[in-house]
């Protein structure tokens, strides 16, 4: 298999990285300096190594994860995640059907634990698949796929029924 | 998946991502790059954890050849001083020369056995004593058998 290169890598998950990283981390700043240590992170794994990479994608979404929990263990010495997000930042980073949607999905994913938003936003806003989802977040695929569905019963009972 | 989860995942995927800022995408590879040519392969901690395994290695090197050391000195000094690994090559080769000249000697020098440890027996005559018993017992075993 040819090795993906880093140029390529980014063009195809670099922004879906960045929003998955600001909605992490709770800023935007931060996503960007981490997104720099992921990148760094993926051109000490060499062309060589990738080559072995099965599924770049959720490779990649791990690799930023890991960057990610490395940022909250230096900066604040402990994992936060729960704290760290920002409903505001939805709105800069999607555009909705309408005016208030963006509000409302911020509000929405504020009301889930920060392991269930991972599992929605990964699975229905980055379009990974459960095993996938459970590789970035280092649980099996059954687990990954419960959260989901923890998180979109929430969801249902915020939205009630969407337009 | 039910109805209801459904409309709510048809709901979230209608939402597109905006567009991203413009030197993101340069600032990322170029760091990638820099740590590329910076040779920044290896963490802190990796580099720290290869410096622990060098440094067992060496050390497990060197304490094995000092404990190896010692231990020859010590059977040295059990057999008072002679080296407790003595090579009979010497002795072979001066064999062979009687036999066939000291020409043909250093020629046939690979037919020469390898390098083996001398057997050590003890000094105080035990031994000659044995074989003498045993080379008694094999004659008398033999006149027995053969009676003239």
């Amino acid at each position: 298999m040819k090795p993906m290169k880093l140029d390529e890598l980014y063009d195809l998950y670099g922004d879906a990285l960045y929003r998955y990283l600001t909605l992490r981390l709770g800023s935007l700043q931060d996503a960007e300096d981490v997104l720099q240590e992921t990148f760094v992170r993926l051109a000490r794994y060499g062309e060589e190594r990738r080559r072995f990479i099965r599924d770049p994608k959720a490779f990649a979404f791990r690799c930023a994860h890991n960057e990610a929990n490395r940022f909250w263990k230096r900066r604040l010495r402990h994992r936060d995640g729960e704290a760290a997000f920002r409903p505001e930042l939805v709105s800069r980073l999607f555009r909705g059907p309408d005016e208030t949607s963006e509000v409302r999905l911020g509000a929405a994913l504020a009301g889930l634990s920060a392991e269930q938003r991972e599992a929605v936003v990964l699975k229905e806003l980055e379009s990974l698949t459960f095993r996938a989802i459970g590789g970035v977040c280092r649980v099996s695929t059954n687990t990954a796929a419960s959260r989901y569905r923890y998180g979109m019963a929430r969801l249902r009972e915020f939205f009630g029924e969407p337009k | 998946m039910s109805d209801d989860e459904r409309k709510i995942s048809d709901y979230l995927r209608a939402f597109v991502p905006r567009p991203m800022p413009p030197d993101l995408r340069q600032k990322a590879l170029a760091a990638a790059e820099a740590a590329r040519q910076a040779g920044r392969f290896l963490t802190p901690r990796q580099w720290g954890m290869a410096a622990v395994c060098s440094l067992l290695i060496i050390g497990s090197l060197a304490g094995d050849s000092i404990l190896s050391g010692k231990q020859a000195r010590r059977l040295d000094a059990l057999l008072d001083g002679r080296p407790a690994v003595a090579l009979i090559r010497d002795t072979d080769r001066s064999a062979l020369e009687e036999l066939v000249g000291a020409q043909e000697a250093r020629a046939m020098r690979f037919l020469l056995p390898r390098p083996l440890p001398e057997r050590i027996f003890p000094k105080d005559g035990r031994t000659d004593r044995y074989i003498l018993m045993f080379e008694e017992k094999e004659d008398a075993d033999v006149h027995s058998k053969n009676p003239r």
